[in-house]
């Protein structure tokens, strides 16, 4: 262990003109950055804002320890409120139902869906369902916030527990942790894969419908197992879908239920399509495989596995790092066919998260981006124009400057933009950032003990996802029995408009076979 | 007001040159002290009331040792100095777990923890036991005030003894052109170890894995620790940088912290290395009153066992540092037991294999420990540990610029300490204007890739 510093000597003056020097120096090139427009981001200190040193004196809006609704102690948030200016209110429309289960810190949080034109479809499902009747299907696109199966896997059980567990849905063959998980089924995979998905492209515009596509080497294989009940053994499964696609230079593939062989055959052919194999077992299984012959590759978009109803099915689409940008790399043909197999009755949309620096966001305009994302919903929705339809915005995202956190500044553009998408489209809406708390809100939750969300201040923890995915099952189950309330009335669904033209990039996916 | 930020920029250039034009040393002593009044206020106004109660309480009990050498006196002014500490600290704690034997037992709201309590309460302690054994006792408040609150080691260390700062306040020195220099150069490496690499692992990789650690495979855990103990060493020696090369911009020198910890070849060689000053506190004031390596049998081993418990719990009041203290205590007295009695008393110099077998063991103790460090309670302890045993075979999700700071950091710190010298040396042979142009092209560069805004060092917690 070292002793203290001695003391040095006593030296002569000669320091000061070199700390004026550097610190002046330091200072004024500093300074200059405010004079250069493009170095402005680097510009510490702008005119107007608060004196640096003086401000840090200035007393702070809050306790750093407090108490939250619950009675834990949690540390107050780190930066006063904001002072941005709020984001106008969603107009409720009358019959919109606002869910009374407090779950702090959210904030319980309607649907917007005037006349229950978004919702109508899927509402009809729930109902069969209820009455014992069928599956209701959901498919949920987005980004890391549902790759993580967080939000959907909460909202996937609030809606099994009550309508009846219709299984695990659509399954990516790639279902892997760099693209997405599924907490809830075990994926066991063998040999050589290769994936590619709408984040880093290489998939010749056919992604699949979870926008993720694997193929499998030859032998190599991957096997997925039903979710545990609570009773510890699997849910027994009735209907297996297998997706794949053929094309040149293809072996065979093969599939299996239990262990019991499912089908199989060649994936060659010469030009490429989309082809899909279905499977019923009335006997049930409880876990599926599929994989590559010993002749070749195969590849595959993913699998569907079912119960034969009554319940729902809730997929999670999720894909790290997607936006709109993202989208527009499927094939329009190849992604309306994948939809329209998967029969949907509600399709919901929840991305955004990653182009809040669109430069037209930041200057908070809207109606760029609400282009961009309209034409993602429109893909979606092509292949299900009868399903229901359900715009999630992003949930709030920070950002640290200046001694602050808050929120983004794009974020409020890009939720304007959702909100107006959702309207003119008949979609329902529902407002992510509103439901966490408003602007700010992923400040406090990060700032939370034990943490709601990251100190990246970009994603929810776990705990954090759960409160969100409850928040969006009261709204939708709060927007259901206000439907059945009033009979569950179908309202006329208005005519969608005309999709803004997207220039579509050469999609190979026209030009093969019909899918 | 954090170190890595703008108005500290401004704070302390303006406070060093205001310091440096103060020709009377009751003067430039008063100025310290307010300053860091100001420094410490920001931070929170009232916890400045019990700092100054603290400070006249040392000072005082200073006086009444030096008069009285009882070891009663001295005693009781110890238990009267810690017991802030104890109170805002570990009452709340000590109490939830005795209400588990006594159900009646009350128990106190936890309470808001003052800021570098536990750092100014140690070296009030000291203060008053060097007294004791014959240091004269400071006869002027306001120079025993500026020891205690000059604000480069007010909050997180490194923990001065009296003698350090006061005779330096003594002299008639100035700030040599070096000192700027060497200043300049302490801080910019500050700047690097919080922005760029502590607060960039923990925002990037740390925080995430331990926030939902069932989320990430067992490979994404054991780097998550890797980035873990690398970011807490940058985190807490970038502060300590701070806070030297702060105190030379004044013409102070305060002591080391660290020695490049991570090299250590065994544990009792690491808290020889890892936060120097604590360690160097725990020896003095705990491990050689209670006997230190005197006596036979197992006193040694039950010395060092207490020392490194209370270094752990020093930490906070939470069971992981009790056990995180205990690991350690086990460890440093295997290795006694190793050196004195077992197969290392007959040891030869090491070869390459006894070295690497050595460095990998200790390294690796140390990074599994952290997970008790940075766990919430005993139970998140146990759900990092079960991640980690994760083998799902997937390449690990971190972003490219976190994985490339977790290996520069790593191969910056495994460099031979006399690169830091020599190019320390080369900076302070720089124009002055260089050192200015070299801070305002950091301070964009963190701007640039850093978090956008510094975070809270993690020992500002302790």
């Amino acid at each position: 262990m070292t002793s203290d510093a001695a003391p040095p000597p006593s030296r002569a003056v000669g320091g000061m003109p070199a700390l004026f020097l550097a610190f002046g120096t330091a200072g004024l090139l500093v300074a200059a950055t405010a004079l250069v427009p493009s170095l402005a981001h680097l510009t510490p200190w702008h005119p107007g804002e608060p004196v640096p040193v003086w401000r840090a004196l200035a007393p702070q809006a809050t306790a750093r320890v407090t108490e939250d609704a619950s009675g834990e102690l949690v540390r107050a948030p780190e930066t006063p409120e904001p002072t941005a200016a709020p984001v106008a209110p969603v107009p409720l429309p009358s019959d919109a139902a606002v869910p009374t289960t407090q779950r702090p810190p959210g904030v319980p949080t309607a649907l917007a869906d005037p006349g229950f034109r978004g919702m109508d479809a899927f509402y009809r499902a729930l109902a069969r369902a209820e009455a014992g009747q069928g599956l209701a299907r959901a498919s949920q696109w987005g980004d890391s916030t549902i790759a993580a199966d967080g939000i959907t896997g909460t909202v996937r059980s609030r809606l099994q527990a009550r309508f009846g567990n219709g299984g695990p849905g659509y399954l990516s063959a790639g279902l892997d942790p760099q693209w997405s998980m599924r907490l809830d089924v075990a994926v066991s995979r063998k040999g050589e894969w290769a994936t590619q998905s709408l984040l880093n492209g290489g998939g010749n515009a056919r992604y699949g419908f979870g926008g993720i596509v694997s193929t499998a080497a030859p032998e190599a294989t991957v096997s997925f197992y039903a979710p545990k009940q609570d009773d510890g053994t699997r849910l027994k499964l009735h209907r297996l879908e297998v997706w794949y696609q053929t094309g040149p230079e293809r072996g065979t593939w093969w599939a299996a239920t239990s262990g019991r062989g499912a089908g199989g055959g060649s994936a060659a052919s010469t030009g490429t399509s989309d082809r899909f194999h279905v499977v019923e077992r009335p006997d049930g299984y409880t876990s599926a495989s599929i994989g590559a012959g010993a002749e070749g590759a195969a590849t595959f978009y993913g699998v569907v596995m079912e119960t034969a109803g009554p319940g729902v099915v809730w997929d999670a689409l999720g894909v790290v790092g997607v936006g709109t940008g993202s989208f527009s790399q499927t094939g329009r043909r190849h992604i309306a066919g994948q939809v329209a197999q998967r029969k949907l009755d509600l399709t919901v949309l929840m991305i955004g998260g990653n182009e809040l620096g669109l430069p037209s966001l930041l200057r908070g305009e809207a109606d760029e981006y609400a282009i961009l994302y309209a034409r993602t919903l429109a893909k979606l929705r092509a292949g299900a124009p009868e399903a229901g339809c359900l715009v999630v915005t992003p949930l709030d995202q920070g950002t640290r400057s200046g001694g602050t956190a808050r929120s983004k500044p794009g974020l409020a553009a890009a939720i304007a933009a959702q909100r107006q998408v959702a309207a003119d489209w008949g979609c329902a809406f529902w407002d992510a950032q509103a439901a966490m708390g408003g602007p700010d809100s992923i400040v406090r939750w990060a700032a939370m003990k034990p943490p709601l969300g990251w100190s990246d201040l970009l994603h929810l923890s776990e705990k954090g996802q759960d409160i969100v995915g409850q928040l969006l099952a009261d709204a939708i189950e709060a927007g259901y029995d206000a439907w059945t309330r009033q009979g569950g009335t179908t309202r006329p669904t208005p005519a969608a408009p005309a999709a803004p033209a997207e220039a579509d990039p050469a999609d190979p996916a026209e030009a093969g076979e019909p899918g | 007001m954090l170190f890595p930020t703008f108005d500290y920029f401004v704070f302390l250039p303006l406070v060093a040159v205001v310091h440096h034009v103060l020709r009377e040393r009751g003067l430039r002593a008063g100025w310290l002290t307010v300053t860091s009044l100001v420094f410490y206020a920001a931070w929170n106004a009232l916890d400045t009331f019990l700092l100054l109660a603290v400070i006249a309480a040392s000072w005082g009990a200073g006086r009444l040792v030096e008069r009285t050498r009882s070891p009663l006196t001295l005693g009781l002014v110890v238990v009267g100095l810690l017991s802030p500490m104890a109170y805002y600290k570990y009452l709340h704690f000590v109490a939830e777990n005795l209400q588990l034997l006594i159900p009646a037992l009350p128990v106190p709201p936890r309470a808001h923890l003052p800021i570098g309590i536990s750092f100014y309460s140690f070296q009030a302690v000291a203060y008053v036991v060097d007294v004791h054994r014959g240091q004269p006792a400071e006869r002027n408040p306001v120079r025993f005030s500026t020891f205690l609150l000059f604000f480069p080691h007010l909050v997180a260390g490194p923990i001065l003894r009296a003698s350090t700062l006061l005779a330096q306040l003594d002299s008639d020195r100035f700030v040599s052109r070096e000192d700027v220099g060497y200043a300049i150069a302490r801080l910019g490496t500050g700047l690097v170890k919080k922005l760029l690499i502590a607060d960039i692992l923990r925002i990037g990789i740390v925080d995430s894995v331990f926030t939902d650690p069932g989320r990430f495979t067992g490979l994404e855990v054991m780097i998550a620790l890797y980035a873990y103990t690398l970011q807490i060493y940058c985190d807490f020696s970038g502060y300590t940088d701070f806070a030297i090369g702060s105190a030379r911009l004044f013409g102070f020198r305060i002591p080391e912290n660290f020695d490049r910890p991570y090299q250590a070849l065994s544990v009792a060689s690491y808290w020889r290395r890892w936060h120097i000053t604590l360690s160097d506190w725990v020896r003095d004031y705990v491990y050689y009153p209670l006997g230190g390596s005197r006596g036979g049998g197992l006193a040694p081993y039950r010395n060092t066992f207490l020392t490194l418990l209370i270094l752990g719990v020093w930490h906070g009041a939470n069971w992981t540092f009790v056990v995180y203290g205990l690991l350690h205590g086990c460890a440093v007295s295997l290795n006694r037991w190793w050196r004195k009695s077992g197969p290392g008393q007959h040891e030869r110099p090491l070869d390459a294999w006894g070295w690497a077998w050595r460095f990998l063991a200790t390294f690796h103790f140390v990074v599994l420990a952290r997970i008790l460090f940075r766990s919430e309670d005993l139970g998140h302890a146990g759900t990092v540990t079960l991640a980690l045993l994760d083998t799902t075979p997937a390449l690990p999700r971190f972003s490219t610029h976190a994985t490339l700071v977790l290996v520069l950091g790593y191969a910056v710190h495994f460099t031979p300490k006399g690169w830091r010298a020599y190019a320390t040396q080369r900076f302070q042979g720089l124009p002055a204007v260089a050192w200015g142009v070299a801070l305002a092209l950091l301070g964009w560069a963190c701007v640039t890739w850093g978090p956008g805004d510094s975070l809270a060092f993690i020992y500002h917690d302790f």
